[in-house]
């Protein structure tokens, strides 16, 4: 069947969609990569990982053993019954719930056996942990970042000689 | 009349009009990111947001009273105006001032615990022309971040104190 003027014309514009398609696409490519390497990106993301742990190990009433009367802290110094996920959760808190997430695991300095966990801000801990840990980079990933303390542990009447192993996630 | 050249004529110009409206676009969305990213002002509220926040994190990670002196320097005003929030540090492009819609850069800090946070404002007026021993002039703001019984807040510097004006 054949075209008439009407039919060629549009034929001959249709022809040209794809091209047009194949621009855009290589514009926004273009423009992505653009994007992804010209961001300032000012990356604090250590120095954050470092101070939650310093504020978690030194501010008074988290984690360390605090001197009800003095109000001194004995950084190092862990009671078990202070070292739990609600005492973490309810110290501090960040405004955006993805901001920093951690995992805290006493061990035994020997064996590395795992006495107790606690977790700040666990729920989103739990989720980002696997990406943390496939190293995924971009928005959607995070990085972890690990430390190990030696500590005096005290349950109750006894004290124990332990080490305390943080693991920090940062959202990128 | 138009024949068959005419008609594949005009779809050739339809093509090309289509191709530069399209590179025109890519250009101008471009042009407007590379500024973005390589504008000075940007680079500063980022900067200054996320360092006074941390500072403020680590202050109230410590017990007792602090009393930092903050400063920073450009070789253009900056016009910043920095916010203590109760939650974050936003930092603002003064120019905007007035705007309902103005957009701030900011930055979390944990809150909670035994320390309280002071709603400040540091407006972009405080700060000082400077002339350096090049007689190069540069652009200088301090202020005072403060922690006293439990409270955090901005203090402006008064004129002629701490040796900083």
């Amino acid at each position: 069947m054949r075209l008439g003027k009407k039919g060629g014309a549009s034929k001959e514009m249709i022809e040209q969609v794809p091209y047009i398609v194949l621009t855009v696409v290589v514009m926004a490519l273009m423009y992505f990569l653009l994007s992804y390497y010209s961001s300032v990106t000012i990356d604090v993301n250590p120095i954050q990982a470092n101070l939650f742990l310093y504020r978690a190990l030194y501010a008074p009433s988290i984690i360390s053993y605090t001197d009800a009367t003095t109000g001194r802290v004995f950084p190092g110094v862990i009671d078990a019954a202070d070292f739990t996920s609600e005492r973490l959760d309810q110290a501090f808190k960040y405004d955006y719930e993805k901001q920093v997430m951690a995992k805290f695991e006493v061990l035994d300095p020997v064996s590395k056996n795992v006495d107790k966990t606690a977790y700040f801000n666990g729920e989103w801990y739990k989720r980002l942990e696997p990406l943390a840990k496939a190293g995924i980079p971009g928005a959607a990933g995070a990085r972890m970042y690990e430390k190990t303390f030696p500590i005096t542990y005290r349950n109750g009447q006894w004290s124990f000689q332990k080490e305390l192993r943080v693991y920090v996630i940062i959202p990128n | 009349m138009k024949g068959k050249r005419g008609d594949a004529g005009l779809s050739l110009v339809m093509y090309a009009l289509f191709e530069i409206a399209i590179i025109a676009m890519f250009l101008a969305a471009s042009f407007m990111k590379v500024n973005a990213a390589v504008n000075d002002q940007t680079y500063y509220q980022r900067f200054v947001a996320r360092d006074v926040a941390m500072t403020v994190d680590a202050m109230q990670s410590a017990e007792g009273d602090f009393n930092i002196l903050y400063s920073y320097s450009t070789p253009k005003p900056s016009t910043l105006d920095i916010v203590l929030r109760k939650t974050m540090i936003e930092v603002y492009d003064s120019k905007q001032r007035g705007n309902d819609n103005k957009i701030p850069i900011s930055f979390l800090f944990g809150y909670g615990g035994n320390v309280s946070i002071e709603e400040s404002i540091l407006e972009h007026s405080d700060e000082k022309r400077y002339y350096g021993a090049d007689q190069e002039e540069f652009f200088a703001t301090a202020f005072k971040i403060r922690k006293y019984h439990g409270n955090v807040s901005f203090v402006q510097v008064e004129e002629g104190g701490d040796g900083v004006r």
